[in-house]
């Protein structure tokens, strides 16, 4: 059973990547941009229920690490001259690294309410200086990201192009999100999960359980600022949304929906909920309404999200058609 | 050279002076028994002892040096480990991974970003001995919920021995179990704290009087006596204050 099961599961994920790959030439430009925001948005999910669903810490501010991705990245290619496109991603990404070691410094001192409120707070900051400090970021206006041709040296990749933008968020987001679920595996990242369940054992076995969560806060932010270059990227353009409480509240949305007790649900979360906001908007105006009822009616009737759901019809599926005791895996 | 001194420790919660001037020693592979009725202070001291809290006043040594100021998570990396009277193991982890997450930290694998630990077979072969040295190899996959109450005091031993300490300190290890299970618990105490210092807090005078080679008696944040399990059994101070009622 294990065997086929893993059979199975390998040449599932074998035919989604080949799918992914092909998707340029089956589907229009409009589609692929709809696409490669779904995978910005996935890393950015999985970046936040790093935090939420490994480490128990609920943030409202998830979008000043986003936001602080998309804007550096636009400064970086406006201010430095000849600079190569993912070299400004690199710098963005540090450069979030270090906002993310600063705020956790500041911010991991409290746990619970007070911290969740905080990240909010400093959510509204980062907001501010967006606003306020205008002759860097554009205020109002946003910025216009100046994207470089990728030179590969006998091919220059033009980042105008919707299927290159669609390939290399694929292959660094992917890849990125794929490394996500390996550090799940690790030591630091057990550690995360066992200081959730059980903080005061960890300090009497050792573990300096501020660092980790300073670690990881750090990671968590960084991802989503790699996360936010992409945006940057994708649009040409960044503005202040985001950074702003809306961008916060999507990967609320997206990571809850999605489902924050399995690795995988906050990707299926980001994907339906890019798609059905694209879906509702065609239809009506006030499409965040109909997208905050069926929020609640998930909350309430199916917390463990689009992932809780896949996990039961496996479950039930499994039961009908085999007569063994089934494995039951968590996170 | 004693492993653990207690000098002139003091604390107090607000008004409310909790432990006054308590003194003691242990010996290396010394079993010492702390007893006393309830709000003695005897887990204040032990949160003392543990780095859960600073004194307020006075010393704590370990190994000879002074730890009173450090955090619990330093004392533990130094070889202090500490059981809790109520069970305080990971429950929805299996046996093993209880064991194991005190087996890596020991071998230092705490924040690696790339290494596994379940994938490095010394750490799970040792992680298995330890359960195996507690009874517990045969339920390696159980998740720690799934246990019965008395292997659930067995698997928090292991855990507190897991960090491979010089010194283990236990916060009542019989507490809530059956005439039955106490029995089996004292049987394991004694045979995996064979060549570690041991400071045991107990209600039960049964479990003390076979576990410990001294005691020392608090009440009410002071040590009325300290002495050999015989000679507490014949101190006339101690039975007014505390035994009297107990049959010996």
């Amino acid at each position: 059973m294990t065997t086929r099961g893993a059979v199975i599961k390998r040449v599932f994920i074998f035919i989604a990547l080949l799918s992914l790959l092909a998707m340029p030439r089956l589907i229009s430009g409009y589609q692929l941009r709809l696409l490669t925001e779904a995978t910005i948005f996935s890393l950015y999910a999985v970046s936040f229920n790093m935090l939420l669903g490994y480490a128990g810490l609920l943030s409202f501010g998830h979008a000043m690490f986003f936001g602080t991705g998309a804007f550096a990245t636009a400064i970086a290619l406006e201010y430095i001259a000849g600079l190569p496109l993912l070299l400004a991603v690199a710098i963005a990404t540090l450069f979030t690294a270090l906002v993310g070691l600063l705020v956790g410094m500041l911010l991991l001192r409290v746990k619970g309410t007070p911290f969740a409120l905080l990240t909010l707070a400093f959510n509204a900051l980062f907001f501010s200086i967006g606003i306020k400090w205008s002759s860097v970021t554009g205020g109002d206006d946003g910025l216009i990201v100046n994207l470089p041709d990728i030179d590969l040296g006998v091919y220059n990749l033009n980042m105008f192009h919707e299927p290159t933008v669609y390939y290399l968020s694929l292959i660094i987001l992917g890849s990125t999100i794929g490394c996500c679920w390996f550090f799940t595996r690790t030591a630091m990242g057990q550690s995360v999960l066992l200081i959730r369940e059980n903080e005061e054992r960890m300090r009497f076995l050792g573990y300096s359980t501020h660092i980790s969560r300073l670690i990881l806060f750090v990671l968590s932010g960084a991802l989503a600022g790699l996360a936010g270059s992409f945006y940057a990227i994708m649009n040409a353009f960044v503005s202040l949304d985001a950074i702003s409480l809306e961008m916060t509240t999507k990967v609320l949305l997206m990571t809850f929906m999605g489902g924050i007790g399995h690795f995988i649900g906050p990707v299926f979360g980001a994907v339906f909920y890019t798609y059905f906001q694209n879906f509702l908007s065609e239809m009506t105006d006030s499409w965040p309404l109909i997208m905050g009822l069926l929020f609640i009616a998930m909350v309430l009737m199916a917390p463990g999200g689009i992932a809780g759901l896949a996990m039961s019809a496996r479950e039930w599926f499994r039961k009908r058609f085999t007569s063994g005791n089934s494995l039951k895996e968590e996170l | 050279m004693a492993i653990l001194q207690a000098a002139d420790i003091k604390k107090s919660f607000g008004g409310l002076e909790v432990l006054t001037d308590v003194n003691f020693e242990v010996e290396e592979k010394e079993k010492f028994a702390v007893i006393g009725p309830n709000g003695a202070g005897k887990t204040t001291l032990f949160d003392i002892i543990s780095g859960k809290f600073s004194p307020t006043s006075g010393r704590v040594k370990f190994s000879g040096k002074d730890v009173s100021n450090i955090p619990a998570y330093r004392r533990a990396r130094m070889g202090m480990s500490r059981s809790f009277q109520i069970t305080n193991i990971f429950q929805k982890l299996s046996a093993l991974d209880n064991i194991l997450a005190g087996v890596r930290s020991r071998a230092g694998l705490r924040h690696h970003l790339f290494r596994q630990p379940h994938k490095n077979p010394a750490l799970v072969r040792r992680s298995e001995e330890i359960l195996d040295r507690v009874g517990l190899l045969g339920h390696r996959d159980t998740p720690a919920q799934d246990l019965a109450y008395g292997q659930q005091g067995a698997l928090e031993l292991g855990v507190t021995l897991s960090m491979a300490p010089k010194l283990v300190l236990l916060d009542e290890p019989t507490a809530g179990m059956s005439k039955q299970e106490t029995t089996d618990a004292i049987d394991m105490i004694r045979r995996v704290t064979r060549d570690i210092a041991c400071v045991i807090i107990e209600h039960d005078m049964n479990v003390i009087f076979s576990l410990a080679d001294r005691i020392s008696v608090l009440h009410y944040g002071v040590i009325l006596a300290c002495g050999t399990p015989e000679e507490i059994r014949n101190d006339q101070r101690v039975r007014d204050a505390y035994l009297g009622e107990e049959t010996l």
